[in-house]
């Protein structure tokens, strides 16, 4: 029973989404709607795709106990500012120059977040803020009111190709590009030496410094690559809409950190799984797709959002700190059986 | 006294367990009106958790509280307040914000309907404080105070609930001696108008100052309780520790080689012109008062904190300042004083605590070699006896010895030949005690080099070979092992600057 | 000691009023219409509503909290005035509806912070969420409307002028106090009086602090830190109010942002994220710095995306200067506790 409910406590935001998926396929059967069809759960897969690169981003800030509230501007700053050698004109460069670009701009943009954090001292709410803001005033300065659009179809293809289709269900390019991002941040986490000093620095900043972690440092990078993935998101997301724009993705560093949290990403840092990052991200596009499916308004979405965020951060606390409880009374069990039956 | 027969409080079978560990197991004790109830034992032993509950902090698994003969259901913090209950904690709980008068009188402020009655609550600080001999007005703000006088500030606090009972714990850790005078003409005063008081105090001799009866706890349970007069100071010593009490510092003499770890003319926030060495084979202590600039001139010197001027050696190299990663990897290790706060990731497992400075020896790639890491740690787990099931066990579930060990095993693995130890032995139990005396004993034999800070003085003066007494910031004076008792390094930490 | 009382006063005043007194000579003498009674009148009135916003931000910042539906909530308590406005119901009642759905919004949140013990960010952030669909779904995403009438009269006389004096003909030279800012001004004063006068100031320095020092005192924390927001939410309801006489009408977007505002406003003026530090006065301060900002660079006719990176540098700044402010209190304690 006990090892029953660890794995329960394991696997937390896995559930919630088993649970939505039931929940919009019954509600849309009884509409006479499709919903768990191949071809639909492919279409919430990758919508939720862009979602993650944003959550893994704004991940990453909140294990080390911080916050990124710049990843929307630096989305909509970094396209605007290279977009333009995207676009599908004779003659332009090859595709990987400006994408290169972006991304090295975003973790310019990173290191800045991370110096005003470590070496000025500012709250990561502050400076990430201050940034936010500065990037979404230089994307309106640099393109005005126009939009970048008619993109390369090579360019293109990032955002919208399919690689196969099974069954009707469609496997897209952002869906490898999202499993390689989370095997990559999924080892890079778990198993090097740059993952446990993460995990340590957001469990105990404190005590970081005092083992000898060279804190600023593991932060700035931490920065680095969180603003760096919001500018590769960007990418994707202009990909698949056809355009750049100053204004485009308003809302997206409260969609990261929602992605994250119902990801199970503990705030106060130094606890979480990167993989409960997809299950977020595919949670809230299951949301949002059952409902629009259901033509539920719009904001009501926010209204089960918010919810949804208080509930389950309420219930992943609870379970964190029984999962834990939980470990611990298994291995006092363990050890006892081993010492009665040697 | 002239009731001594009713007592006015009891814990009656009181019992209470944290995750871990066992703070108190089935303790009886009563107090009387109008006396003064020495509480003595180790850290860990269970005084503060006993009061805690006396203060309605934490609730009792077991046993009953009885007031003047009438249980106490659900005690909390205001109920105990109201019951006349006053503490003066061992930590400081200030508001740094609020002006002293606010201080005193938070959480239960004299009002004029719903306004605060600023004049009535100054002008009754004002005689609180004159009353115990305090100068300073009370508008001022709490952070403007000295460490003493938000101590003092304390003690008015506990004075405006006109309390039955005020409970003491170490209350003269960081006070001068004539406040210490001032203190317990005061404590006198509270016995003449009938108070009952405990009292926890690590200093003795103001025991059998001040006190009329003495309990005894040792790991969680009451040893005994006796009237002072019947009792002596050897008797005490030895129901403290359990044993005799040369046996618990195990110190055999070994050859001293080079300077390993030198400071010199450091200077900073809170203390002034430090310099100090220690050589291979030998353990130095740090002695002197709390606030006395112990802390903070290690914390600086591996770089934690800034400091304004002066060197730091290791092995004859200069050491960069504000950099702790680069002293860790010069070979020193430094176990902070807080290990909760400052020690471990306590929602991390041993073998991720105990491998965190050393990842780079262990893994050069880069990349976690997991078998390698497990049977590493799970050898020093095996080596420093640390008891446990499972390496992964999350730090914050062992008791405080096991977790100091912990913090040990971390720098043991980074192969660190310079050990700076604060406060190693505070609040842990007095088995886990004696086997991190062996260790540190048997670190200097294999030629390591030892820095020790204690407040308990027989640890310092049981382990060093040489003393170093700060006092006021400064290095007040440095003893050899012969020449350092009890006296002279008392006499010395409470040096004044001008002497 | 009643001049020491007096310097302990002086070295307490919150450094943002110096920034704002900075920014301001610097607006008055560098951009040529600012110091124009015209302009500054136009200034305080749209101040007035991030003034309130930050000071109810301020409390909670404070007490250790963060309350990020303040802007949600103003949306929300705005679409339910202007709607009870529109059904025709006399005006105090639909002020006082509003209020009541601010403070029980408060309510809310304050339950899920010190009950459920969901840390602030996060309960705040999706009762944001919350608040906003409720303004959405309210007024069907709509601007409301409302014809004026006798029962609410009173609108069209807080929209008015409390003070008027003509410099001279053009609209630029006329100094006109509005109505809402005595109405700011008054609520402000209530506050601070609350803060200073009762326990309430005491008590959210002591929680935001420790909050165990605080219950240790004896203080019932969880009460009062629903409280406190209680108290946020009825002043995101007040600028609600302000909003909707102001514009005459009521978006449901209205609030949308306003509380990254108030946060930086609040944070400009001095108050720590983490809680037991800070002062009312600053965050007031603070807001009045954003919007002399904000206006000198219109007034110069600068673009108002421009604006937005200069507005991420004062904030940057103004943290920095704040927090060398900090230090060098520090130093001076150092130097003057040790004597």
């Amino acid at each position: 029973m006990k090892r029953f409910l660890k794995i329960v406590t394991d696997f937390s935001p896995l559930l919630i989404l088993v649970g939505i998926f039931a929940f919009f396929a019954a509600v849309n059967a009884s509409y006479g709607n499709d919903y768990l069809t191949m071809s639909n759960i492919s279409v919430i897969v990758n919508q939720s795709c862009f979602l993650t690169i944003i959550g893994i981003g704004q991940a990453l800030v909140i294990l080390t106990g911080g916050i990124n509230l710049s990843i929307g501007s630096v989305m909509a700053f970094t396209t605007v500012m290279w977009g333009r050698m995207l676009m599908n004109t004779p003659g332009h460069v090859h595709y990987a120059i400006p994408m290169l670009l972006v991304i090295a701009t975003g973790m310019v943009i990173g290191l800045v977040n991370g110096v005003l954090i470590t070496k000025l001292k500012m709250p990561p709410f502050i400076a990430t803020f201050a940034v936010m803001y500065a990037c979404r005033g230089m994307a309106w300065v640099a393109l005005g009111k126009k939009v970048i659009y008619n993109l390369s179809p090579a360019f293109r293809y990032w955002g919208t190709g399919i690689i196969a289709n099974v069954n009707g269900f469609m496997f897209t390019v952002p869906m490898v590009v999202v499993l390689v991002l989370l095997v990559v941040t999924g080892f890079m986490l778990k198993r090097t030496s740059l993952g446990r000093k993460i995990y340590f620095t957001g469990s105990n900043p404190v005590a970081a410094k005092f083992s000898g972690i060279p804190t600023d440092r593991i932060l700035i990078l931490v920065y680095v690559l969180s603003t760096g993935l919001a500018a590769f998101g960007g990418l994707l997301y202009g990909a698949r809409l056809n355009s750049f724009e100053p204004g485009m993705a308003t809302k997206a560093h409260f969609e990261a950190i929602t992605v994250a949290l119902i990801g199970g990403i503990a705030m106060s840092g130094g606890f979480g799984n990167i993989w409960g990052v997809l299950c977020g991200a595919v949670i809230v596009s299951a949301i949002y797709n059952g409902m629009n499916t259901l033509s539920v308004a719009s904001e009501l979405q926010t209204l089960v959002m918010g919810a949804l965020i208080i509930l389950t951060v309420a219930f992943n606390q609870f379970l964190v700190t029984k999962n834990m409880a939980l470990r611990n009374e298994l291995d006092e069990s363990k050890a006892r059986t081993k010492i009665s039956n040697p | 006294m002239e009731d001594a027969a009713r007592s006015l409080l009891e814990f009656r079978h009181i019992s209470k367990s944290f995750p871990g560990v066992k703070a108190l197991e089935d303790v009886s004790i009563d107090l009387r009106a109008g006396e003064v109830h020495a509480i003595v034992g180790e850290n860990g032993a269970g005084k503060s958790t006993l009061m805690k509950i006396l203060s309605g902090a934490y609730q009792a698994d077991e046993g009953q509280l009885m007031l003047e003969g009438t249980p106490v259901q659900k005690n909390n913090p205001k109920m105990s307040e109201q019951l006349g209950i006053a503490m003066i904690y061992q930590e400081l709980n200030v508001t740094s914000e609020l002006s002293v008068a606010n201080n005193v009188f938070l959480g239960h402020e004299p009002q004029r309907g719903i306004f605060i009655n600023k004049k009535e609550m100054e002008r009754r600080t004002a005689e609180l404080l004159d009353s115990i001999g305090v100068n300073v007005p009370p508008y001022t703000l709490m952070k403007n105070l000295s460490i003493a006088q938000q101590q003092m500030i304390e003690i008015a606090k506990a004075l405006s609930k006109n309390a039955k009972i005020i409970v003491f714990d170490e209350p003269t850790s960081s006070l001068t001696e004539t406040e210490v005078k001032e203190l317990f003409r005061i404590i006198s005063d509270l016995k003449k108008k009938n108070v009952g008081m405990f009292y926890i105090s690590h200093r003795l001799d103001e025991i059998f100052e001040i006190g009329d009866r003495v309990t005894i706890m040792r790991d969680g349970k009451k040893i005994s309780t006796s009237l002072i007069a019947d009792i002596t100071m050897e008797k005490i010593v030895e129901g403290i520790a359990g044993r005799r009490i040369e046996n618990i510092y195990p110190r055999t003499p070994c050859a001293k080689g080079d300077v390993f770890f030198e400071i010199k003319n450091l200077s900073g926030d809170r203390f002034e012109d430090v310099s100090l060495n220690v050589r291979s084979g030998e353990i130095v202590g740090i002695a002197g008062l709390v606030g006395s600039g112990r802390s903070e001139v290690v914390k600086a010197a591996f770089g934690v904190d800034p400091c304004r001027s002066g060197e730091v050696f290791v092995k004859g190299e200069k050491a960069p300042g504000n950099n702790p990663q680069k002293l860790s990897r010069m070979g020193i290790a430094f176990l902070p004083e807080d290990r909760k706060r400052e020690g471990l990731a306590l929602a991390l497992s041993i073998r991720e605590n105990s491998v965190i400075s050393a990842l780079r020896r262990l893994n050069p790639l880069g990349v976690v070699r997991r078998r390698q890491e497990h049977v590493t740690v799970r050898k020093y787990v095996q080596d420093l006896e640390i008891s446990t099931p499972t390496i992964e066990k999350l730090t914050k579930f062992l008791s405080g010895g096991t977790q100091q060990k912990v913090v040990i095993a971390k720098w043991l693995i980074t192969q660190a030949h310079t050990f700076i130890f604060d406060e190693p032995t505070r609040g842990i139990d007095i088995g886990s005690k004696s086997s991190i005396y062996g260790l540190m004993d048997e670190l200097v034999a294999q030629g390591a080099a030892i820095i020790m800070i204690s407040s308990e003085l027989p640890e310092v003066l049981g382990m060093s070979d040489r003393v170093y007494v700060m006092a006021q910031g400064r290095i007040a004076g440095e003893l050899d092992r012969k020449d350092a008792t009890q006296q002279s390094v008392i006499q010395l930490a409470f040096s004044q600057k001008g002497e | 000691m009643q001049a020491n009382r007096h310097r302990l006063r002086l070295s307490n005043l919150p450094n943002s009023i110096f920034v704002f007194l900075f920014v301001f000579a610097l607006a008055s003498f560098g951009v040529p219409k600012f110091f124009s009674p015209g302009n500054l009148s136009t200034l305080l009135l749209q101040a007035s509503i991030l003034m309130i916003l930050s000071t109810g931000m301020a409390l909670v910042l404070m007490s250790g909290g963060i309350d990020l539906s303040m802007g949600g909530n103003l949306s929300m308590c705005g679409v339910v005035i202007a709607l009870c406005l529109r059904d025709g119901m006399h005006v105090l009642w639909a002020i006082g509806a509003g209020v009541l759905c601010g403070a029980l919004f408060g309510l809310l949140n304050g339950i899920f912070v010190s009950k459920m013990k969901v840390p602030a960010f996060i309960a705040t952030f999706g009762s944001m969420g919350i608040a906003q669909s409720f303004a959405n779904t309210l007024s069907e995403k709509r601007t409301i409307h409302w014809e004026a009438g006798p029962q609410n009269r009173l609108l069209n006389f807080l929209g008015g002028d409390v003070l008027r004096i003509e410099f001279g003909n053009q609209a630029s030279m006329v100094l006109s106090v509005s109505f809402l800012v005595l109405l700011t001004v008054c609520v402000l004063i209530c506050v601070i009086f609350l803060f200073k006068k009762t326990v309430l100031g005491a008590y959210i320095y002591a929680i935001g602090e420790n909050e165990e020092t605080a219950r240790l005192c004896g203080i019932d924390t969880t009460k009062w830190k629903i409280f406190v927001y209680m108290l946020s939410g009825a002043l995101a309801s007040v600028a609600a109010l302000l909003v909707l006489i102001r514009t005459n009408s009521m978006q449901p977007t209205s609030g949308d942002g306003l509380e990254f505002q108030a946060v930086v406003a609040a944070v400009l003026g001095g108050n720590s994220l983490k809680g037991g530090r800070g002062n009312l006065y600053g965050a007031l301060f603070g807001a009045l710095t954003l919007y002399v900002v904000r206006s000198s660079l219109t007034l110069a006719g600068i673009d108002t995306s421009v604006t937005m990176i200069v507005i991420g540098a004062v904030l940057v700044v103004g943290m920095i200067l704040n927090e060398l402010a900090v230090r060098h209190e520090k130093n001076l304690r150092l130097r003057t506790g040790r004597g």
